[in-house]
């Protein structure tokens, strides 16, 4: 058996087999949830490629598959991606059992899941664009419930997915012209325009961004934050692939000034943006956006520093945003809206959701002791080495956060003269208690926190 | 001289979107496609062997074909464009567009290598369909853009690189996107005759 085999084939398998029994959405999610666990587990535990033996018997898993002249491959060095990407998509699957948003759901998830993985693995990489393409097409009846008109934003995000197709694989050729003719400045030129275009396509980059709130506003929260937690970090593995594999993109003068000068305008607009919104999706939405931000900062910086921020970022990234999709989804079982008049006063009655969807936003800012601020201090510091200027305009955008969070708090513990009570059943209090812990706890110990997920850098030797 | 034979389907072309762009009539518009698909297939096989170029034309009807099984009220005219966008605009900006598809075919002859009538009929598809999803908001239009922009793309790439597993993703994303289109619409119906 080869690796494509159990992390690509096999959750398509069940996608099928779970597409059957949809109309049992518990069975469907445990089966979902326990596959994905073991599926993380297997990357975490199995070297891939390297024999290796369980009790007597030799083991070895290969890292290709072929399939109609090309190749799947997942090496060594990919079993921390994977091991991420699944134990993500066991946390996505359980709370999507919880809140049952509708029946076909789980099994699409597990299709996106397999996709994406192949998009990753397959060779040559422009493939990978089209397997994204059919993802986002797959993502649609999820993000557009049977019975229920498709709003503005499921609609500008299939657009700009779509149109990422073919300026991917068009920077897919130019890259070949590149190969052949390295002098080429213009063949150089051509294909980072394409490329960058793709990618601003792709990842909603400043002003391609307009979709993300739209479709937080109009989704279901669940189902929006799957598709938000997954396609972005793809993409930027992707583009990662990208500048690991050809050294004339990372070696070129224009990268950093592109990335930084992206990153900062996606962080003082993302975070203007949410001081001013109305509803918490949509501030979450910009969180999101100016999170972003900060990724394309760290890797801008093009150093180690960089890389391991732009890696660690993940953890309290996904983690904020499952609690912020259980939060919204949990306070909209509870009778609430989702507009930042609608929740007055749950805090009161709800005081352990309210808390982790506050501590969720708090992480997204980076202050001391949640997850993101071992991340956002050295990529700060880094960054005032290099442009005051940037600096100032990337708190800026953090202090638009911060007010926007406060305006969430105000809100959460209004007309705290009535009775404190905790509204919340027993597994409710439970998930949001080990979120809380799970985003304290990457404060608090950084270093044990992260130090896993730096393996995923194994997958780009040529980078530092 | 057999350049100039392929000038005909982009003639085709500019037909075709412009009868997506402005017509109101469901059936009249797959039509269109149906005809987009068979220009689109004329012109790439000027560079692809017959049997490869006619996988494009198989899989543009099948995805008109599932548009047409899968969302076949005829009568669902879509009336959006009376209200907003009144048919001569809609054919002064289908005007503008050819014309600025048709300069930048001969200005990006570095960037785009295929010959002159495949350039100018995927700039001309592009150009059309980034129109058509940008001054509407009806799922069934937006899908007949996308389609009319992938086209576009489709009759470029193809002069560049000859894969047969590329032209197969790209069929699936094809037939994948009329079904998408069809999903939206149904349900759209449906809500209305509820």
């Amino acid at each position: 058996m080869s690796a494509p085999w159990f992390w690509i084939i096999l959750p398509m398998v069940f996608a099928g087999i779970l597409w059957l029994l949809r109309n049992n959405s518990k069975i469907t999610g445990i089966v979902s949830m326990v596959l994905q666990a073991i599926l993380a587990g297997l990357a975490a535990l199995m070297p891939i490629g390297i024999s290796t033996r369980i009790g007597p018997i030799p083991v070895e898993i290969a890292s290709t598959l072929s399939i109609l002249g090309r190749r799947l491959v997942l090496e060594n060095a990919d079993r921390s991606y994977l091991a991420f990407l699944f134990a993500v998509g066991a946390l996505w699957a359980l709370i999507t059992m919880i809140i049952k948003p509708h029946r076909s759901v789980v099994p699409l998830q597990m299709v996106i899941i397999s996709l994406l993985v192949a998009a990753r693995a397959v060779e040559p990489f422009l493939f990978g664009a089209v397997l994204v393409e059919i993802a986002v097409l797959v993502s649609i009846p999820m993000l557009v419930p049977p019975g229920t008109r498709p709003g503005r934003g499921v609609l500008r995000y299939l657009i700009f997915q779509t149109l990422a197709l073919p300026v991917i694989l068009l920077a897919g050729w130019a890259f070949n012209i590149v190969q052949i003719y390295p002098e080429n400045q213009a063949a150089l030129a051509r294909a980072s325009i394409f490329l960058g275009l793709g990618f601003a396509f792709w990842l909603g980059v400043f002003p391609f961004y307009t979709w993300i709130p739209m479709l937080s506003e109009e989704s279901h929260p669940v189902v929006n934050g799957f598709i938000l937690s997954f396609l972005p970090f793809i993409f930027l593995m992707l583009g990662l692939d990208f500048l690991n594999g050809f050294v004339w993109l990372r070696q070129g003068t224009y990268l950093v000034s592109v990335l930084q000068v992206t990153g900062v305008l996606m962080i003082v607009t993302g975070g203007i943006w949410a001081a001013f919104q109305q509803t918490l999706v949509r501030m979450a939405a910009y969180a999101l956006i100016l999170d972003t931000g900060f990724l394309l900062l760290a890797l801008s910086l093009q150093n180690q520093v960089g890389m391991e921020t732009f890696a660690a970022n993940w953890i309290p990234r996904q983690l904020s945003l499952i609690l912020l999709a259980y939060g919204f989804s949990t306070l909209q079982q509870h009778g609430y809206s989702l507009s930042v008049a609608g929740v007055k006063g749950s805090g009161v009655k709800y005081p352990i959701l309210t808390a982790a969807i506050a501590l969720a936003f708090l992480s997204f800012t980076g202050l001391p002791l949640t997850g993101t601020f071992a991340i956002r201090e050295p990529i700060l510091g880094e960054l005032s080495r290099q442009s005051i200027v940037m600096t100032v305009w990337a708190l800026v955008g953090v202090a638009g956060l911060l007010v926007g969070l406060l305006r969430v708090l105000f809100a959460f513990f209004a007309f705290s003269g009535r009775d404190w009570r905790s509204g919340e059943n027993w597994y409710e209090g439970l998930i949001f208690i080990a979120g809380m812990v799970l985003l304290l706890g990457a404060g608090l110990f950084p270093a044990e926190f992260f130090k896993g997920i730096l393996n995923m850098l194994e997958s780009f030797p040529n980078l530092p | 001289m057999s350049e100039w034979l392929y000038i005909i389907p982009v003639v085709i072309l500019i037909g075709t979107t412009i009868i997506l762009q402005i017509s109101w009539n469901w059936r009249w518009s797959l039509i269109a496609l149906a005809i987009q698909y068979l220009a689109v297939f004329w012109l790439i096989s000027s560079v692809w062997n017959i049997g490869l170029a006619a996988v494009k034309l198989i899989v543009g009807l099948t995805a008109v074909a599932l548009l047409g099984v899968l969302f076949p009220d005829t009568h669902h005219d879509i009336d959006e464009f009376r209200v907003g966008s009144p048919r001569a605009f809609q054919l002064v900006s289908a005007g503008l567009v050819i014309s600025l598809a048709i300069v930048l075919s001969v200005s990006l002859g570095d960037w785009f290598p295929p010959a002159i009538p495949l350039r100018l009929g995927g700039l001309i598809l592009i150009a059309m369909g980034l129109i058509q999803v940008g001054i509407t908001t009806q799922p069934i239009r937006i899908i007949l853009g996308l389609l009319t922009i992938l086209s576009g793309f489709e009759v470029i790439y193809a002069a560049m690189v000859n894969s047969v597993l590329v032209t197969g993703l790209l069929a699936m994303v094809t037939v994948g996107m009329a079904m998408v289109g069809a999903y939206l619409s149904a349900r759209f119906i449906r809500e209305d005759e509820e």
